[in-house]
């Protein structure tokens, strides 16, 4: 009682309050008719209800935009859930004259049914000739003279064909309303449509029950079964709640899935239905309106019945509840459905897929390179190998080609020194015995045999020095050396050969090698120098053996010379072998030079070869 | 005929005992050519076919006259002679060779040769320098 009067109170304050206001408002206050549109929007449900504040968000966007001209927008709300007193009615209507007290609306909007029976009932007193749009849940809804409106009857049903497709197993609906007079009225109109669908479902009404021990029934649900909301603004208890805060209690503590008719429990845990959906009907009645501002007749236009619903489902209620989302009714619309990592992230993952496949792919193709350069790499350290093992067997088979020719040179020069020579040394001695003892004339002959024979031990003696002097070998270099400076005398080239602490003996290979480049350089000096005069100097010191040949020719290009034969390479060559360095200095007209420097280690080598 | 009746002269006042003369050579023909060039006034106590058969043979014979080649396989006759001289030995060297030649005449005569022949003229110059070598004079065939 004390909150009912407390409410009283509030309203005779607001009624002052609005007298008040009127008799202030200034004498030249004028309303210019012509450019202002003047809308009085009537809810039927309280002003934080779910479908005033969709219809005050959606119908004035609506008006204003299809109207393209100032529009005075004015709203009220008839909470009779809450003041169902009959004399709530008498002073809401006595507000209303007096706050809108000398406005011509251009168009009076009754959202519901009860905003309709005000209208219908005070219409003429309060606003005159004005045109009426209403909605109406009541398909009896009638209002007199010029008006016009959509009966959207209220289909509980349609959610429990939902529910059969849903969950095809469930045989118990436990339907939930409240105590107050409007929950009461919906109930009757619950009951009354699922009259029908009662041999395919056993109802429970959850009538009226204090809020408490209805949680506490819902959490005690058996199997198949589903909770139906259908309205509770207070309840067994006497307490008044938001019907939405209710919702959130009852799907809190309900076991089983809560199914409801309309589309504000959406997002409120119940998991869906064919619900009714509040903002396509704001949509309708708006569009309705337009027309009849546009100009045209109300009462022109009649009253229809239309049909709003939609069926719509909570994803996340289909998961907590393990509902199968393939039994979805095909056109339904599924809210909050959580994207999959995929969809949410497929541009990165797709992104991230591709710059791995490019990475892959350049990292693949690095390492193919790398392969390749480590083939190439080996191929080529190969080659260098083989190159390398064919330059040496190269210069080994030169060396031995060297070599073989010096054996067989001193082989050939042996064999007719000791042998040939030696035969005809014994031919001479006999034929001088032969000549003491002779007749005059034989002796004649013998002493011609024997010259001849002398001629020829000359000729072998030339030839195997030549081809090998045997001094080489048997008395060494110096000598060896004299005579090469005796047959370059011989040639007209005069030779100046000196030599000082020349180790005695030297090993046998060094001895001709060096015999063999004095030999090759004498040769150079006179084929191609053209030489005058020529020095060979041999000299034995500390460090090793030095031998020097230069001469006053006429020089040459010693690179282009290295290529040309002139004996340069088997100099070098030569003088490898016994581990010896070979140096040659010649510029045209400047002469030539040759240098060579044997190490003392190789002046020591033991004698490894006879030749 | 004159050369060898002036030695057959002066063989009785100079040396009364025959020399005794160790032949070297690797040809066996050249040795017979020597021997027979050296007898009967000269003894060959003995042949080597090689320079180290020498060393061994002078070792054991004792000759008065070693005549030694100088191309031999192996040593040469000139390593011989050295190593004859470096042993102490008192035999005399003369070398018979084929080296008509200058440098191999001053090479014999370093290594402590006595005398010089060469082997075109065995038949007349061997047996004189064999004997000027007893007599401790040296003897040089004519070179060309």
């Amino acid at each position: 009682m004390t909150i009912r009067s407390r409410y009283w109170s509030f309203s005779q304050v607001m009624l002052v309050l609005v007298v008040v206001l009127c008799e202030l408002a200034p004498a030249s206050f004028a309303w210019a008719a012509d450019e202002h549109k003047r809308i009085l929007v009537l809810y039927s449900t309280r002003r934080d209800a779910e479908f005033s504040i969709v219809g005050e968000d959606v119908l004035p966007k609506i008006l204003d935009a299809g109207l393209g001209r100032d529009l005075d927008y004015y709203s009220e709300f008839i909470d009779v859930t809450r003041f169902p007193d009959p004399s709530y009615r008498v002073a809401f209507g006595d507000f209303i004259r007096l706050k809108y007290q000398g406005i011509p609306f251009d168009l009076v909007i009754a959202m519901g049914d009860v905003a309709a029976a005000f209208v219908a009932t005070d219409r003429v007193r309060l606003f005159q000739e004005a045109p009426v749009v209403f909605l109406a849940n009541n398909r009896d809804t009638r209002i007199a003279g010029n008006s016009s409106g959509f009966i959207l009857e209220r289909s509980f049903s349609g959610t429990l064909r939902v529910i059969e497709q849903l969950q095809p197993d469930v045989k118990n609906v436990f339907v939930v309303t409240g105590a107050a007079p409007a929950d009461r009225a919906f109930e009757r109109l619950a009951r009354e449509q699922f009259r029908p669908f009662e041999s395919r479902f056993a109802f429970t009404y959850l009538s009226a029950l204090r809020a408490s021990d209805l949680e506490q029934r819902l959490a005690g649900l058996p199997e198949h079964s589903i909770v139906y909301y259908v309205l509770v603004t207070e309840d067994g208890a006497g307490n008044k709640f938001h019907p939405l805060e209710f919702v959130d209690r009852i799907t809190a503590a309900a076991n089983r899935p809560t199914y409801s008719w309309v589309d504000s429990v959406v997002d409120h845990g119940v998991l869906g239905g064919d619900l009714y959906i509040q903002k396509a009907a704001v949509e309708s009645i708006g569009r309705l309106a337009l027309r009849v501002l546009h100009g045209e007749r109300a009462d022109g236009i009649g009253t229809s019945a239309i049909n709003l619903n939609a069926v719509q489902i909570d994803w996340r209620q289909l998961q907590r509840w393990g509902i199968n989302e393939a039994r979805v009714p095909s056109g339904a619309l599924v809210l909050f459905r959580e994207a999959s990592l995929w969809d949410r992230y497929n541009i990165y993952i797709l992104g991230a897929v591709g710059i791995l496949l490019i990475q892959s792919g350049l990292i693949a193709g690095l390492l193919v390179q790398r392969v390749r350069r480590y083939r190439a790499e080996r191929e080529l350290r190969t080659s260098q190998e083989a190159l390398r093992a064919s330059y040496e067997r190269l210069r080994d088979l030169s060396g031995r080609l060297l070599h073989a020719q010096e054996s067989e040179r001193a082989r050939i020069a042996r064999e007719l020194h000791d042998d040939i020579s030696q035969q005809i040394s014994l031919l001479v001695i006999d034929l001088g015995l032969m000549r003491d003892d002779a007749e005059p004339q034989t002796r004649r002959l013998t002493n011609e045999a024997l010259s001849r024979a002398e001629g020829i031990v000359r000729s072998l003696h030339d030839l195997s020095h030549r081809l090998h002097p045997p001094k080489l070998r048997l008395i060494g270099l110096v000598p060896a050396l004299r005579d090469l400076q005796h047959e370059m005398s011989q040639l007209g080239v005069p030779v100046t050969f000196t030599h000082e602490n020349v180790p005695m003996p030297l090993p046998l290979e060094l001895t001709l090698c060096l015999f063999r480049v004095v030999q090759e350089a004498l040769q150079n000096a006179y084929k191609y120098s053209h030489a005058r005069h020529v020095s060979v100097h041999l000299r034995g010191g500390s460090e090793g053996l030095t031998l020097t040949v230069s001469d006053d020719g006429v020089g040459f290009d010693v690179d282009e010379a290295w290529g040309k034969g002139m004996g340069l390479i088997s100099m070098g060559e030569r003088l490898e072998a016994v581990g010896g360095t070979f140096k040659i200095s010649s510029k045209p007209d400047q002469g030539t030079k040759v240098n060579v420097f044997v190490p003392l280690s190789a002046l020591r080598a033991p004698e490894t070869v006879s030749v | 005929m004159t050369a060898p009746s002036v030695l057959e002269v002066s063989l009785p006042t100079t040396s009364p005992e025959p020399v005794r003369v160790l032949l070297v050579d690797d040809n066996d023909s050249m040795i017979a050519r020597a021997a027979a060039a050296l007898t009967p006034r000269c003894v060959v106590v003995g042949t080597a076919h090689s320079g180290a058969e020498a060393l061994d043979a002078v070792g054991t014979l004792r000759p008065d006259v070693v005549v030694l080649d100088i191309s031999m396989p192996g040593m040469t006759g000139l390593e011989v002679a050295s190593t004859l001289r470096h042993q102490g030995s008192t035999a005399a060297v003369v070398f018979l060779t084929v080296h008509d030649d200058e440098d191999f005449l001053h090479a014999a005569q370093e290594a402590g040769g006595t005398g010089f022949v060469v082997k075109r003229r065995l038949a007349s110059d061997l047996i004189v320098a064999v004997q000027e070598a007893r007599a401790g004079r040296s003897f040089v065939s004519a070179l060309s």
